[in-house]
């Protein structure tokens, strides 16, 4: 449970796709200016329980509140207010291609500004996540893969939102790069004050990012608690989870010719 | 007895899936086409989008609705004079060719062939989009996609199409005149004369009406396999096939009903 007041409440939700239940009674609460780490597995609905908060996806059952407003009722206008609320670094950066860099990053902000000041704010979020002016008339495919993840920060935290999801933010890159990230994330949220929930299966990224670690497996939430407590959880699927053993509990789905 | 009946059902049952599923695609498609519209008409608006989209669905569709235009008006002359030959009607050259022209061959060729560059097109890119995650990033980028990406796509096409016919047509007939007044003996003056003296202004409205409604097939039929498409890189493959083959049919079955509506009393 978080330290402070609910800021996003998860009851019971579920959500199939087809025969496959990939959440089932998800329970789950994030504080505000909390940090919450959800780990599990590949396939195991961490993106589907992410897209479900934002109302990308609809649920089958159960309540999702964010601010006391329920989200699964939303539609319209007041769904794209709710969404207003987020930031989101996707997995694989989803920086638009046809777009340069800073027009990337300046997105969400109000068009009247003009496309001057727009500049001018988008090479300021670009600094704030270590790139220079010279990225900002680049197009992202002249971007390294690191590269890319700083400028998807940066344009998820430009219009600076009360909450920010970070979906996988290390997979691909390099343990340093991988490094550099985690400690972005961690700034910001500390600096802008943000309620934040990652969804990872880097175990380093997870330890340094979350005040609490959830972990989801079939469908549930089998163990939550603070990050301190990840290492000694007397979860033997948390344990084997964290160690990333073959043997244990967890049994990887093979088939055989 | 119990086996018969139950093969009956069976079948029965795979019609009545088949029937719901081609229901259900009417229903999404019907639903997704008044979105569209109803995206082009409420603000907020994207107009460096919709000169973007009007320079990409136009301007550089002109070279290849051009040429197709200006071969096919010369065959449809050179065919028309050959047939007419047969009863003594080889003068009806430049009438006959001026109406299939308009009527027909330029709407529907040059839809079709903006079809196969701009459905295929507009169903990769939004396709990829949609794989890449770039259109749920729209959505927490306070932009609604289908205002940002479908709105100027669909109002693009519905008017850049009718200026295309309208090249379609004029390049269309000069196809002709140039084979009927090179290889075929028409005096020129006399050809032009009787080009313009049998064109009515039906058929160029019901011509630029027909343009309209495929420029609005052509886009909504790339947006919607586009927007719609999932499974990867083959997925993105399925929809630009489903977009192209879907806006064909639909652009060949509109041109009928136009066609019989217009000038099926007449």
């Amino acid at each position: 449970m978080p330290s402070s007041p609910a800021r996003i409440v998860v009851r019971d939700v579920s959500k199939r796709f087809g025969a496959k239940l990939v959440l089932d009674g998800i329970d789950l609460d994030v504080g505000y200016g909390e940090s919450v780490v959800v780990i599990g597995g590949s396939g195991t609905g961490k993106s589907v329980l992410i897209k479900s908060i934002l109302g990308l996806l609809p649920v089958d059952r159960g309540s999702i509140a964010v601010d006391g407003v329920e989200v699964t009722q939303l539609r319209g206008a007041a769904l794209a207010a709710h969404q207003a609320k987020f930031g989101m670094l996707f997995q694989g950066g989803a920086l638009f291609d046809s777009l340069p860099v800073w027009r990337n990053v300046a997105f969400a902000l109000p068009r009247r500004d003009g496309a001057a000041k727009l500049k001018a704010a988008a090479i300021a979020n670009l600094a704030r996540v270590g790139l220079g002016a010279d990225v900002a008339d680049l197009r992202p495919s002249e971007l390294s893969g690191g590269m890319q993840k700083r400028v998807a920060l940066a344009r998820a935290i430009a219009a600076r939102p009360g909450i920010l999801f970070f979906d996988e933010p290390t997979t691909g890159l390099d343990p340093i790069m991988a490094d550099v990230i985690n400690d972005l994330i961690v700034e910001l949220v500390r600096e802008l004050k943000t309620t934040a929930l990652t969804i990872t299966h880097d175990m380093a990224s997870a330890k340094k990012i979350a005040d609490r670690i959830a972990m989801l497996y079939a469908g549930k939430i089998i163990w939550q608690g603070a990050r301190d407590f990840i290492d000694r959880s007397g979860n033997e699927y948390v344990d084997q989870f964290v160690h990333g053993r073959a043997d244990g509990p967890i049994q990887m789905q093979m088939k055989t010719a | 007895m119990t086996g018969l009946l139950h093969d009956f059902i069976g079948v029965l049952r795979a019609i009545g899936r088949f029937v719901l599923g081609g229901l259900t695609s009417i229903g999404r498609l019907v639903l997704f086409a008044g979105k569209a519209i109803g995206h082009t008409v409420l603000p907020p608006y994207y107009p460096a989008r919709l000169v973007e989209q009007l320079f990409v669905i136009g301007w550089f569709s002109l070279p290849v609705v051009g040429l197709t235009a200006l071969f096919t008006g010369a065959a449809l002359a050179q065919q028309i004079f050959i047939g007419g030959s047969r009863f003594n009607a080889a003068a009806t050259v430049p009438a006959v060719t001026v109406i299939a022209v308009v009527r027909e061959l330029g709407p529907v060729l040059g839809g079709l062939m903006v079809a196969g560059r701009v459905s295929s097109a507009m169903a990769a890119e939004l396709g990829t989009m949609r794989v890449t995650e770039q259109i749920d990033a729209l959505t927490t980028l306070r932009t609604d996609p289908l205002r940002y990406l479908i709105g100027p796509r669909v109002l693009a096409a519905t008017l850049a199409m009718p200026l295309l016919v309208l090249v379609s047509n004029v390049v269309g007939v000069l196809g002709g005149y140039l084979l009927a007044t090179t290889r075929l003996g028409f005096n020129a003056a006399n050809y032009i004369d009787r080009t313009i003296s049998f064109l009515k202004i039906d058929d160029v409205v019901s011509s630029l009406v027909k343009a309209a409604v495929f420029g609005f097939i052509i886009a909504l039929m790339g947006c919607y396999h586009g927007f719609h498409s999932n499974g990867g890189a083959a997925g993105v493959g399925r929809a630009t096939t489903n977009a192209v083959v879907s806006a064909f049919l639909l652009i060949l079955l509109s041109n009928l009903i136009i066609t019989v509506i217009v000038f099926g009393g007449k």
